[in-house]
């Protein structure tokens, strides 16, 4: 039943199982545009538009809308930062490998997988396995906002074939806290595997 | 069908016949473009009127150049009908036929009695309404019929109504009612075109409220609301008042209060000084000839400093910051995730106002709109909007109080909880108690808190004529809706029989003002004592069952 209505909401809002925070929030300002009352004189406008604010709601719970929260601030404060914006993508890049300052590093990589593009998910997988854990838990809250629920899985497998669980644990901690929110209705075979790794 | 314009031949060349149904809308189009709307606030102390024009607002000034009039009402004997500064300037020698704050009373089931005439509020406050029209047709040179009018956000419906049956008596239709810290967030965002959160600190002549909205892509998202509907620059007048009463009794042994004429000059001039403490560090007040005794005339003279003042409405500032920490909390946010503070309502001028919430929030107000006219500018862009006259900004707002149905136990089944983005709709399922119960009592309630006792009232109402049936069978559903003016409406139907209910509520029992204001910090105080009652409750209905 729930699993029926969450689908059901992704579809009134136009996006897919693997729509991140950012993408459902687009998604649904574009929504509001299009069918509120006061800018559409349709009849049924009332009634759309209530069925978007409720499966915006729906999926905002879904998504573990406190995780995402954390997330959304730390992007926030990236984008606010008119010395990050104005770089391009290499330069960034330098930053994040070279710099010994953890914050210069979790801020670059944050503003690279802003600038989106087949490179961001390399650029997490790089910054999990950065040496300070500042960078690694920026990193994974990154993920929890910015990716769709697939990518995210998909570190999540990652992590536990690598069997580095025990030294990054509060890493493990952070990661978890995030799918668990997510999965109760994505009964996807993955979840399963890790949750019962993750109790042993 | 889809209307197609035809193409034929006419005798001077090739003509386009639009069919009728084409026609129509197109004159629709054009009267919403060409229809004058209006922008109002209603304010408790002063009003405003402005407009959309050109893809730009302005408030628009009356004869007299102000572009605030004060909401004072003078009714002379002659059966005139005096608004704003004139009103004002007469208020002190015509004290029994002069009405101040009348916002504050709309919904209430006051009368003023004027010249042997009595007035409801709704009437008084339709002058007002009258006179902001007036300025407005003036400036436009044409009739002016529709107005998105504001109020308070902490409005109940009851209020809500009362305002809108104003602005109609008056001859305004009013398209919308929008809260005023939203229209104040519109035309700033709209002016500026910032995005971010934005909280807005609204305190005026009588009420208080504070919004916390997301402005992003044109969207202007409420997150969360809270206000107090009786707090605001009138409070502060009455503390300064109750001190120079105070010291003048005890200089001269002459009560102040027992002299209306002379009360009301120490309001103006109490008024006068709170204006003045904002910007001077002391001020003295005199007002000569306030009474007479057997030694000859007296005069009122005192000194006053801006720490005495802020001593004295220390208290009503700690409410509103308390208001603004539990907004916060609402949202889920932390004060560092506020981009932007912006004050409405003449009372921020205070430099102590600033001060505390620089303290709270850590942020510097924007300054670019005036304080008092920024409320009227948001109307005058909702104008534009619903005349569309603009498409690119959107306003979703939240109904900052919760609604709901009084259950079996006396408590309250909240169906709508508050800050759900309106337009909302709820529905519950209601059955019968007893063998072959013909009616079912239906109470409306709005509030925080958990015992119906502790809620304002909407009115209730009796379903009549249920078919007969054993208890427990019979299923009536109730739908309760908010629209977009957060005016709710009631309707009620037999799921089995398919028959539709009338409903029409009375608003016979209503609390008084102050049990409304302290509604919500009672709320927070004693979710406890809920928790407690909650359980009470339900082993009650537990027990009935059995």
């Amino acid at each position: 039943m729930k699993k029926y209505e969450l689908v059901r909401s992704l579809k009134i809002l136009g996006v897919d199982e693997n729509a991140s925070f950012c993408d459902v929030q687009t998604a649904y300002r574009k929504l509001v545009l299009k069918y509120h009352p006061d800018v559409n004189r349709r009849l049924d406008a009332p009634r759309r538009f209530r069925e978007i604010v409720e499966a915006y709601g729906l999926v905002l719970e879904m998504m573990g809308s406190q995780a995402t929260a954390v997330g959304a601030r730390l992007i926030d404060s990236v984008l606010k930062d008119r010395m990050i914006r104005a770089m391009d993508a290499e330069e960034l890049e330098k930053r994040f490998r070279y710099s010994s300052s953890p914050d210069v590093r979790a801020s670059a990589m944050i503003a690279l997988v802003l600038h989106g593009g087949e490179g961001s998910r390399r650029i997490l997988f790089k910054a999990l396995r950065d040496s300070d854990e500042r960078v690694r838990v920026a990193a994974l809250q990154t993920a929890g906002t910015l990716c769709g629920m697939k990518d995210v899985l998909r570190i999540f497998a990652s992590l536990l074939l690598e069997r580095k669980l025990v030294v990054w644990k509060r890493a493990f901690k952070e990661i978890s806290r995030i799918l668990q929110r997510r999965v109760v209705d994505f009964n996807s075979e993955v979840m399963t595997v890790s949750a019962s790794r993750s109790q042993g | 069908m889809v209307h197609r314009p035809i193409w034929t031949a006419g005798p001077y060349g090739p003509m386009v016949v639009l069919p009728a149904g084409a026609i129509y809308p197109l004159f629709r189009l054009w009267g919403y473009i060409m229809e004058p709307i209006i922008g109002i606030d209603f304010g408790t102390t002063y009003s405003a009127v402005a407009m959309f024009q050109g893809g730009t607002f302005h408030t628009i000034p009356n004869e007299y150049g102000d572009r605030v009039i004060p909401s004072v009402v003078y009714i002379a004997e002659t059966g005139d009908i005096y608004v704003g500064r004139p009103a004002k300037n007469v208020a002190v020698l015509h004290v029994d036929s002069v009405v101040q704050s009348v916002k504050r009373e709309l919904g209430s089931s006051l009368l003023y009695h004027i010249n042997g005439q009595s007035y409801t509020p709704e009437r008084i406050a339709s002058f007002i309404f009258g006179t902001l029209r007036s300025i407005a047709e003036k400036q436009y040179g044409t009739p002016v019929k529709k107005a998105v009018v504001t109020v308070p956000a902490y409005f109940d419906d009851c209020r809500r109504k009362a305002t809108r049956k104003a602005a109609q008596m008056a001859g305004l239709e009013v398209l919308r009612l929008i809260n005023e810290p939203t229209a104040a967030a519109l035309a700033y965002g709209f002016s500026t075109e910032r995005e971010g959160k934005v909280l807005v600190y609204d305190l005026g002549g009588g009420t208080f409220d504070v919004s916390i909205l997301e402005i992003r892509e044109g969207v202007f998202e409420v997150i969360a609301t809270n206000g107090d509907a009786s707090l605001g620059g009138d409070d502060f007048d009455r503390k300064i008042v109750e001190v120079l009463v105070e010291q003048f009794r005890e200089e001269n042994r002459i009560d102040l209060k027992e002299d209306r004429f002379a009360l009301q000059k120490v309001y103006e001039e109490a008024e006068k000084a709170k204006r003045l403490l904002s910007e001077q560090r002391m001020i003295e007040i005199e007002i000569p000839f306030i009474a007479a005794d057997k030694r000859g005339p007296l005069h009122l003279t005192s000194r006053m400093t801006r720490l005495f003042f802020e001593e004295l409405i220390c208290s009503f500032l700690d409410k509103t910051i308390r208001l603004v920490k539990a907004t916060l909390k609402d949202a889920g946010l932390k004060p560092e995730d506020i981009d932007r503070l912006l004050l409405v309502g003449g009372s921020t001028r205070i430099p102590l106002v600033r001060k505390m919430l620089a303290e709270t929030l850590g942020l510097e107000p924007e300054g670019s709109i005036s304080p008092e006219e920024v409320v009227a500018m948001g109307a005058a862009v909702q104008a534009g909007v619903l005349s569309g006259q603009t498409a690119n900004c959107v306003l979703v707002d939240v109904t900052p109080l919760g609604l709901g149905v009084e259950n079996q136990g006396g408590l309250m089944h909240a169906m709508i909880p508050r800050n759900t983005p309106i337009p909302a709709r709820a529905s519950v399922i209601f059955t019968t108690v007893q063998d072959y119960q013909k009616a079912v009592l239906i109470h409306i309630i709005q509030g925080e808190r958990r015992n119906v006792k502790d809620n304002l009232s909407l009115g209730s109402f009796r379903l009549e004529g249920i078919r007969e049936a054993p208890k427990g069978e019979p299923r009536i559903e109730v739908i309760l809706e908010i629209d977009t003016n957060g005016i709710v409406d009631v309707s009620a139907e037999d799921l089995d029989t398919r028959c539709r209910y009338s409903v029409t509520l009375d608003n016979t029992f209503r609390l008084s003002e102050d049990e409304v204001s302290s509604m919500v910090l009672d709320a927070q105080v004693s979710a406890l004592d809920d928790m407690h009652l909650n359980c009470y409750s339900n082993s009650l209905v537990e027990e009935e069952r059995l």
